[in-house]
């Protein structure tokens, strides 16, 4: 317990050096404890706010499905990305790499505090604040990415955020190629006359 | 042990914060999660034809099986409490007018109201649906009317002699080509054609004489085909009242009891993929019209498939 409150520490104060430590070390275990309080702690802000409403009664399904989709998200993340990286000329595993992305699930537990805060604001400007805490969770969780991939395969910054943009770059490059056939291919068919 | 003191402060922190949501989370609305009551915006927009209309890559629409299938939604769902038929039509054919009329009149004898809403045109079939409704709204510039029945043919015999085009046919029986544009219609042809027509026109007005409880022999009289702007048709007792699309909502919300302002459902909206890759929403005259130029004039090829009209 005493090791994963300082891995906790380093990775909110030294986030390189910690995930290089995580991924070297394959802290599976204490991955899988911090993504599952990860998902715990926000079920648990949406049950203050669903409390006393007919809401609640699907929180149970809700944190199996978020829990089951997340965990896929996270295995099939780490396999992708740790591909990318070895292709972009790292050197680390699958194992590590799957281990230090679990920690970047941690901005979504620290955040808590200010969402309570921003629950106290007035209402005209509470909506401003809880969308700015849901940008600082986005951009802290990114951050954490990259210095998961980073440390994880000893790759620079500019790589590792290359890595991490690479599936979404082609997603959009698969998507544009499709439009583009299928519209020449549907161009030949009067399928509009 | 200083890590370890700063991130057990952080779990304390994190633990009180958790318990304080309990009492200062912003509450979800109970009416947030309830299901509202609801108004469903149904469009009839072009022209009214059978069938499924144009069918894209992922979709099919135009056609009154989609308006059906809408209107069909529409009435599934319990929290929609009355229908709104937005109409911006110049008509259709009067077996598609027809069908989606019944539908209509179902939908209402199942309790749930149908409101016309009339935007630029809803003329002809267009208004053949509104008489089947609870309510007409209109604008007061509205062009609706042109009630009555007409059946199109062109007689394109000339200019198949001038191109050196004469088709032949083997027929089963005299009147198996009736219609066709490569010949002048006879006298009895023209009987059967005039026959078929009034017959049509006759259910029409009784449409209109029921739909709207005019007297038959009035609904006879404003259905000469003329065209009336909105008001003038409120006049006539075409349309009970004049006023926009957010007026017939209001109306309907009325109608059936909503508080407050209604939530609104409308169906036949278009995502990005099916605007990508769907059909058209819409008939457009002049592709209908060329779509028919391109099948009489296939007609006239040598082709020696059987031909049928």
């Amino acid at each position: 317990m005493g090791n994963f409150l300082e891995t906790i520490y380093d990775v909110l104060f030294k986030p390189r050096a910690a995930m290089e430590y995580i991924a070297e070390k394959k802290l599976t275990g204490q991955a899988l404890i911090m993504f599952t309080i990860g998902m715990l702690v926000p079920v648990w802000a949406i049950y203050t706010g669903l409390k006393g409403s007919p809401g609640v009664a699907v929180l149970g399904s809700m944190f199996a499905l978020q829990f089951i989709g997340s965990l896929f998200l996270w295995i099939l993340g780490a396999s992708v990305l740790n591909f990318i990286a070895e292709l972009a000329g790292g050197r680390g595993t699958a194992t590590g790499l799957f281990a230090a992305l679990g920690f970047s699930h941690l901005p979504r537990v620290v955040v808590i505090p200010l969402g309570v805060i921003a629950a106290l604001l007035p209402d005209s400007v509470s909506g401003v604040a809880f969308g700015i805490i849901g940008l600082i969770v986005a951009v802290w969780t990114l951050l954490l990415t990259v210095a998961a991939i980073r440390g994880s395969h000893g790759l620079s910054g500019s790589k590792a955020v290359l890595v991490l943009l690479a599936p979404l770059l082609a997603l959009i490059g698969v998507t544009i190629a499709a439009v583009i056939f299928l519209g020449s291919a549907l161009a030949q068919f009067p399928l509009h006359f | 042990m200083f890590k370890r003191s700063v991130v057990i402060l952080l779990v304390v922190i994190i633990g009180i914060s958790m318990l304080g949501a309990l009492f200062v989370a912003p509450k979800v609305k109970q009416s947030k999660l309830v299901s509202h009551d609801k108004i469903a915006i149904v469009y009839v927009d072009g022209m009214i034809v059978g069938g499924r209309g144009q069918v894209g890559l992922l979709t099919e629409g135009g056609g009154t099986d989609t308006l059906i299938r809408q209107l069909h939604q529409a009435r599934d769902d319990a929290s929609v409490k009355a229908i709104i038929l937005r109409i911006n039509s110049p008509g259709g054919t009067v077996p598609a007018s027809q069908e989606v009329g019944e539908e209509l009149k179902k939908i209402r004898a199942a309790g749930k109201p149908v409101i016309t809403s009339m935007a630029d045109m809803a003329a002809s079939g267009g208004y053949w649906l509104a008489a089947c409704t609870d309510k007409i709204y209109a604008n007061p510039s509205t062009i609706t009317g042109s009630l009555g029945v007409y059946m199109p043919y062109s007689n394109w015999e000339e200019l198949y002699k001038k191109i050196g085009v004469r088709q032949e046919k083997i027929k089963s029986g005299p009147h198996k080509d009736i219609l066709s544009p490569d010949r002048q219609l006879t006298e009895e042809e023209r009987a059967i054609i005039q026959v078929m027509v009034d017959d049509m026109y006759n259910q029409f007005v009784e449409v209109i004489a029921v739909g709207r409880r005019l007297d038959p022999d009035k609904v006879r009289e404003l259905a000469d085909g003329r065209i009336y702007t909105g008001r003038q048709a409120k006049e006539a007792g075409l349309v009970d009242e004049l006023g926009n699309m957010y007026d017939a909502i209001d109306g309907a919300a009325n109608m059936v009891g909503i508080q407050g302002e209604p939530e609104i459902i409308e169906y036949g909206k278009k995502n990005v993929i099916e605007s990508l890759f769907g059909a058209q929403d819409t008939h457009k005259p002049e592709q209908l019209m060329l779509k028919q130029l391109t099948e009489i004039l296939s007609s006239a090829g040598p082709a020696a498939a059987p031909q049928s009209y």
